[in-house]
């Protein structure tokens, strides 16, 4: 793919409309994320700062990105309910990880900080500790569309479009597990609750 | 040993601060009690992402059986009752799913949690706090390992039932909340607050007969730790559909359900979704000459579930 990188550019200076944006995000691939990378480390290097802020407009470009993702009709998902907010969640992951490329490694002005996986985890390998790490790294933020993050960045929500007749088995899995999850989880009406609501959902599709 | 001596500590220091502070493990007991036997009635909020929904909930006991709803407010009705040993899911289309399970046994979480917390979890009183009006005691449930996700608790002061609930990440982060914005603890409700409007069809999820040949097993190369396989059934949704077998995993805090079914070779469709902290993960596995489709459904992190995923086996074998 021939990149973009006046579109890049001028998205990382915070200078997209909402519509470029939404197709940056949709666009960035890992050669992206690391141009995007060598960029802020070399604007910080002649800055002299110790990082740069993330543009004031992102987050709020991001919800329009997410209010305006397309419809399944492309890109649709294998659960549905989940189809939406999976594709959102996709590019919410990207956000993260780019603004993690921004607020990173500016420290000490070394690359990205390349995964090292929990001790704990007992030895999830490749792809998996690189999103363990992902998720290690991931910082503290207000509860938002940013929340929604989908930690296999590169992999997550591209399945194959399938038929509308799927419904009601997804709705028969989701009330399974929530009924059984009622019964032996700790996590009180959670479960009936996040089921009225992903039933509402896919109500409004 | 040193818990004793830090409490005799505190005793001495703080007599009238440590009367009304009960252990981590005897607040989560009252609390699941005070979920499944108070009657109370309120509103709250549902957050997943930046997606907020208002909804209501009843809770009854009423001779003896636990009686619940949970109403959907703006947007699509959606309704979700417990009726005793049944669960009616009213869908925004004016239908209505079915699923009873008369061996369901409410006391077990109660039970496990009163032998013990989960070894794969930190539970500590964390402060206090005000919800719905409310003095409330906070609590940090935090997973020992990445397999898992924790918890943020505020429960009430008075009856112990928990006012706001977070999941949270390992950073932290909230990816789904609950929060009551009213509460009323003497409500009144009797058998007509439960009763299902009309509906313009009605399916239910009925058990399959264990004996039939073609019984799918589901074997687990691997979990994560503390997670066990807590109960499996096989059930189909009408009887033109082939059934479909679920295995759910529980640690005590955290579930997920693994879901067999036979599919045909073109009508396969692998994936991944997650929304908040549910992830669904689809993926082919074949046995004998059959293909057939597994589906995680859980709140568990996505590498995790990827893994178990990888680790699933499928068995079909006739059992005498």
């Amino acid at each position: 793919m021939s990149r973009n990188y006046e579109a890049l550019s001028a998205f990382l200076d915070g200078e997209t409309n909402d519509f470029e944006t939404r197709r940056v995000l949709r666009d960035l691939d890992r050669d992206d994320l690391a141009t995007l990378g060598r960029w802020q480390r070399a604007s910080d290097a002649l800055h002299g700062h110790a990082s740069m802020a993330v543009p004031a407009s992102f987050n709020a470009s991001l919800s329009q990105a997410l209010a305006a993702e397309p419809k399944p009709a492309r890109r649709a998902g294998m659960m549905h309910g989940f189809a939406r907010v999976a594709v959102a969640a996709s590019v919410a992951a990207v956000t993260v990880i780019g603004w993690q490329y921004w607020s990173g490694p500016a420290e000490t002005g070394a690359a990205p900080v390349v995964a090292t996986t929990d001790a704990a985890n007992d030895g999830a390998a490749g792809e998996a500790s690189m999103t363990a790490s992902v998720a290690a790294q991931r910082m503290t933020r207000p509860f938002g569309e940013t929340s929604l993050v989908a930690q296999g960045a590169q992999r997550a929500a591209e399945p194959r479009a399938v038929s509308n007749g799927q419904q009601p088995r997804v709705n028969a899995m989701l009330l399974r597990h929530s009924e059984f999850t009622a019964r032996h989880s700790g996590q009180g009406m959670m479960p009936y609750a996040r089921l009225v609501s992903m039933d509402a959902r896919n109500g409004a599709r | 040993m040193m818990r004793i001596l830090a409490l005799g500590l505190t005793l001495t220091a703080a007599p009238l601060a440590i009367a009304d502070s009960l252990p981590a493990q005897t607040l989560l007991e009252r609390m699941t009690e005070a979920t499944q036997e108070l009657d109370y009635q309120g509103r709250f909020l549902y957050q997943l992402g930046g997606e907020v929904s208002t909804m209501e909930i009843r809770h009854a006991v009423i001779d003896g059986e636990q009686y619940q709803r949970f109403t959907h407010l703006d947007g699509r009705l959606v309704e979700v009752l417990r009726l005793g040993d049944e669960l009616v899911c009213l869908h925004p289309n004016g239908t209505l799913t079915r699923i009873d399970d008369p061996d369901q046994n409410l006391l077990s979480f109660r039970q496990r949690l009163s032998s013990r917390i989960p070894e794969q979890y930190n539970v500590l009183v964390d402060g206090d706090g005000r919800v719905a009006g409310r003095a409330t005691t906070r609590m940090r449930v935090a997973p020992l390992d990445n397999h898992r996700y924790g918890y943020r608790l505020w429960l009430d002061n008075e009856s112990h039932l928990l006012l706001k609930s977070e999941m949270v990440d390992a950073s932290g982060l909230a990816m789904e909340r609950v929060e009551f914005v009213t509460l009323d603890l003497e409500p009144d409700l009797g058998e007509s607050d439960f009763e299902l409007p009309r509906v313009i069809a009605e399916r239910a999820l009925e058990t399959v007969p264990a004996s039939r040949s073609d019984r799918i097993h589901l074997e687990a190369g691997w979990l994560p730790r503390g997670f066990h396989a807590a109960e499996g059934d096989w059930r189909r949704v009408t009887a033109e559909r082939s059934p479909v077998a679920a295995q759910s995993y529980s640690d005590g805090l955290a579930t997920f359900t693994v879901f067999v079914e036979s599919v045909a070779s073109d009508d396969i469709e692998e994936g991944v979704s997650r929304i908040g902290p549910t992830v669904a993960i689809s993926r082919v596995a074949a046995a004998g000459e059959r293909t057939y489709l597994l589906t995680l459904v859980g709140e568990i992190p996505q590498p995790t579930a990827e893994r178990v995923m990888e680790g699933l086996g499928v068995e079909v074998a006739a059992r005498p």
